[in-house]
């Protein structure tokens, strides 16, 4: 059962007017017409909620400017489809068709990018680096704007329970304790007046990790109206105030001596934020610069990162978070050097990358580099591969015309810090209760955390439920985010397990209970290297991804084929922004990508030959010693693709590409690396 | 209002609706049959794929006023289907919102082509079915071994 199909008594259906101008001050707002029309309980505007609280937001990095949270725009509209009103229908057509006849009056005013954060990590020698250097390679990537698209999109339903004031909720979220948590300040109430369930959940990739306005209003109204309230997001509103990820523009360079040694590193992020700061709505600028400079040895560096709010939608942490950006930088960095100094890209990347005898490695930009063998993820690759037989092949078809590719992405992918809860439950009858504060959004996490719990206590898969996503059912959590939920949840899984089974050997009566808040000793670094095989149609600019193949080590593998799901996933949104994913605005702020008619997402057929391989190296960082991998195919591909792609164009002297690399985008690099040679 | 009778699932169904309200708004709505998923406003997702009168839909891109006396079978008309068992061994749902319409989609192909299916044609003809979570490799090798039952 997901949220929108929770059955509910009589429920009321939420319609928001949006604003259709991205920066304006409102001037007149009409709502009488709608509260006239038929089915209408209510129109509420920003005057109803102005006293509500703020969403709070996590800190990662200092905050010069928060912009204000406003469940409905209170004078001043900050964004395209920010909501200026809400109408409350006895039907969802109702409410929509009453929404049409409020009138919505915004001018439009001039606006300007400001700074909401900004860091620096530098350990001033990289000028003399520079200086030092027999080259100095520099990149500038500008990631599209993505939309998320979980295929279930937004919804929430709130039961109202007169006889004890209290509410029911139902979302659709990654982060159901959070939503209770956020809630109850926002709205000022004591959260044991919130319940909050996320039922079966349509996928999130990020999305979902924070509450939105729209949210708060539905729960706000069901409390003020004393009736059950529900809103479902349609696609189109998806597309216009979901938050969406990527749109960081990277800049970088990269110095390095005539041996291939790396020098130093200057690195400059900018990110793009919305109107409002989701909870996690720094995350993705300090990610894409605190990953820096990946896996490899730099002795100098210089890393900037800035978060900058607009007046396009809000932006948030989506799958990958700034590991695509950091990664996809350096690699693109390493393939520039790899072309001005003559060394073959992979050798070049197994000269420089940390071994694995001086891991754990601490970086400038405040990370514990865990534990693996990064140069044996590229060797396993090569290996797979047959490189040397790849090199031929392709210097072949060269020698034929044909504009054919490699690429290699070696990735990084640190995963959450912090804790997780567990309530495991061994009953008289020998059935066993797994209570988790994680959550799982098709990740497979209940079979993972039965897997882990029937190994820890010798019984059979079948005595074993999960419990999760509840907040009346389980004990307060975190929720799925940065790939933590098997490292940090699982481990607290496997702690409370071995407490039972002490407790037993104790010959304590059952049924026995134990309560784990299990906090993890630092992030796990998974890491692998993903290699592409491109061919390009010179007439046409259609490129073809001939094959991908995946190493990774994501540590300790509890059940093998989720994890090849998550790899497999995540490959496949990697690859649609790396070929075709981009949101678009116009000029004037108007988004021109609403739909799946006009953003194109890979379908079916788009999805090339995926080969993966993995071994493990236990991380010393969690009980478990699991690695995340939720992200990993999203880092891993938009840079081995990115890579191959300029790769197969290099005999043209093409040096650039910009993602998303579409037909008519590669077709105008070659036409121009044509022009330019004749 | 437009009065309409058709057959849902094998039960005999009498509903009124208004002109503008969709097939999907009918069976999630009126009949609760919660199964069929509305992912999108535009007919591309393929969440909400259903079959009217023995064919593959989008049931949001039908009028149900256009259904009097049709026959409609929804994901819930399926129990323990071997391409259901399928699609859980080889992983070919994660979240499991696009399920239902890959299933009604997956059982028109195999419908038409047979033991004649092939993967690459599986993954053609499921262009109108998006996935954001399994990168579709389970749900292709779930309906060509079904298809190669028939």
């Amino acid at each position: 059962m997901f949220t929108d199909d929770v059955k509910l008594t009589n429920p009321l259906h939420v319609a928001f007017v949006r604003s259709q101008i991205a920066s304006g001050e409102i001037v007149e707002l009409e709502t009488e017409d709608a509260l006239e029309a038929e089915g209408v309980a209510a129109v509420h505007t920003g005057a109803d909620v102005a006293d509500l609280g703020s969403l709070s937001v996590n800190p990662v990095l200092p905050i010069k400017h928060l912009p204000p949270f406003s469940v409905l725009a209170q004078a001043t509209v900050r964004g395209l489809g920010q909501p200026v009103a809400a109408v409350l229908g006895e039907t969802a057509l109702q409410a929509a068709d009453a929404a049409e006849l409020v009138y919505a009056e915004i001018e439009p005013t001039e606006s300007s990018p400001i700074l909401v954060a900004e860091k620096n990590w530098s350990n001033a020698q990289y000028e003399e680096a520079a200086a030092k250097a027999d080259h100095v390679v520099s990149c500038t990537i500008q990631h599209p704007r993505l939309a998320p698209s979980p295929m279930e999109p937004r919804s929430i339903a709130a039961a109202y329970d007169a006889e004890t004031d209290c509410v029911t909720v139902w979302h659709s979220t990654q982060t159901p304790h959070r939503t209770r948590s956020e809630l109850a300040a926002i709205l000022g109430i004591e959260a044991k007046r919130i319940r909050v369930i996320a039922p079966h959940v349509g996928g999130a990739f990020g999305m979902k990790a924070s509450l939105y306005p729209e949210d708060v209003f539905v729960v706000w109204a069901a409390l003020k109206h004393k009736r059950d309230v529900k809103w479902t997001a349609t696609r189109s509103e998806e597309f216009l105030s979901a938050t969406h990820g990527r749109g960081i523009k990277s800049e970088g360079e990269l110095a390095l001596s005539s041996d291939g040694t790396f020098l130093g590193l200057k690195a400059m992020v900018e990110g793009p934020v919305g109107a409002w700061l989701p909870n996690s709505g720094l995350i993705t600028a300090w990610n894409a610069a605190r990953v820096l400079p990946s896996g490899y040895a730099v002795p100098a560096q210089d890393i900037t990162t800035q978060a900058v709010m607009n007046n396009l939608g809000p932006t948030g942490i989506y799958r990958g978070a700034g590991r695509p950006e950091a990664n996809c930088l350096m690699e693109r960095l390493i393939d520039k050097a790899a072309a001005v100094s003559g060394i073959d890209p992979v050798e070049l990347r197994r000269k420089n990358l940390i071994p694995a005898t001086a891991l754990p490695h601490n970086t400038l930009t405040g990370n514990t580099l865990d534990s693996g063998d990064y140069a044996k993820a590229l060797d396993v690759l090569c290996e797979a591969v047959d490189y040397p037989a790849l090199l031929a092949e392709q210097t072949r078809c060269r020698a034929e015309g044909q504009l054919v590719g490699i690429g290699i992405g070696f990735y990084l992918e640190p995963s959450g810090n912090g804790w997780e809860t567990a309530r495991v439950t061994l009953n008289e009858d020998g059935s066993v209760v797994v209570a988790s504060g994680s959550s799982s959004q098709g990740h497979g996490r209940e079979t993972a955390f039965a897997q882990i719990a029937a190994d820890a206590l010798n019984i059979d898969i079948d005595q074993i439920s999960v419990l999760l996503a509840d907040t009346a059912k389980t004990p307060e959590g975190i929720g799925a985010l940065a790939s933590r939920s098997t490292a940090i949840g699982g481990s607290a899984v496997l702690k409370a397990c071995e407490e039972i089974t002490s407790r037993l050997e104790a010959s304590e009566a059952l049924p026995i209970t134990a309560d784990v808040r299990y906090e993890n000793k630092g992030q796990a670094w998974g890491y692998g290297a993903y290699l592409a095989q491109v061919s390009i149609c010179r007439s046409t600019g259609e490129l073809s991804v001939e094959r991908i193949t995946c190493v990774d080590d994501t540590g300790t593998i509890v059940n093998p084929k989720l994890v090849e799901g998550q790899i497999l996933g995540g490959l496949a949104q990697g690859l649609g922004e790396a070929l075709m994913e981009s949101i678009v605005y116009d000029e004037d702020g108007q988004l021109l990508t609403g739909s799946f008619m006009d953003y194109a997402m890979p379908r079916a057929a788009d999805i090339p030959t995926i080969d993966i391989h993995k071994f493990e190296t236990p991380s010393p960082m969690n009980a478990l010693g699991a690695k995340g991998v939720g992200e990993a195919g999203t880092i891993g591909a938009p840079a081995a693709i990115l890579n191959a792609a300029v790769d197969a164009l290099r005999p043209l002297g093409v040096t650039d590409l910009t993602m998303p690399l579409t037909s008519q985008s590669l077709w105008r690099a070659i036409r121009s690396a044509e022009q330019g040679k004749s | 209002m437009n009065k309409i009778s058709l057959t849902v699932n094998g039960n005999k169904v009498e509903a009124s609706v208004e002109t503008r309200v969709l097939l999907s708004q009918l069976l999630r709505e009126e009949l609760g049959l919660t199964g069929t998923h509305v992912g999108c406003d535009t007919s591309q997702c393929g969440a909400c794929t259903v079959h009217l009168d023995g064919e593959a839909v989008k049931s949001c891109s039908v009028l149900a006023a256009a259904c009097d006396g049709a026959k409609v079978e929804t994901i819930e008309s399926l129990s323990d289907h071997p391409l259901q068992e399928a699609m859980v061994r080889h992983q070919g749902l994660q979240c499991g919102f696009c399920t239902p319409g890959v299933v009604m989609s997956g059982l028109d192909m195999i419908r038409r082509h047979g033991s004649s299916l092939t993967r690459e044609r599986i993954a053609e003809e499921l262009e109108g079915n998006i996935c954001r979570c399994t990168g579709y490799r389970g749900m292709v090798d779930a309906i060509y071994e079904v298809s190669q039952d028939v």
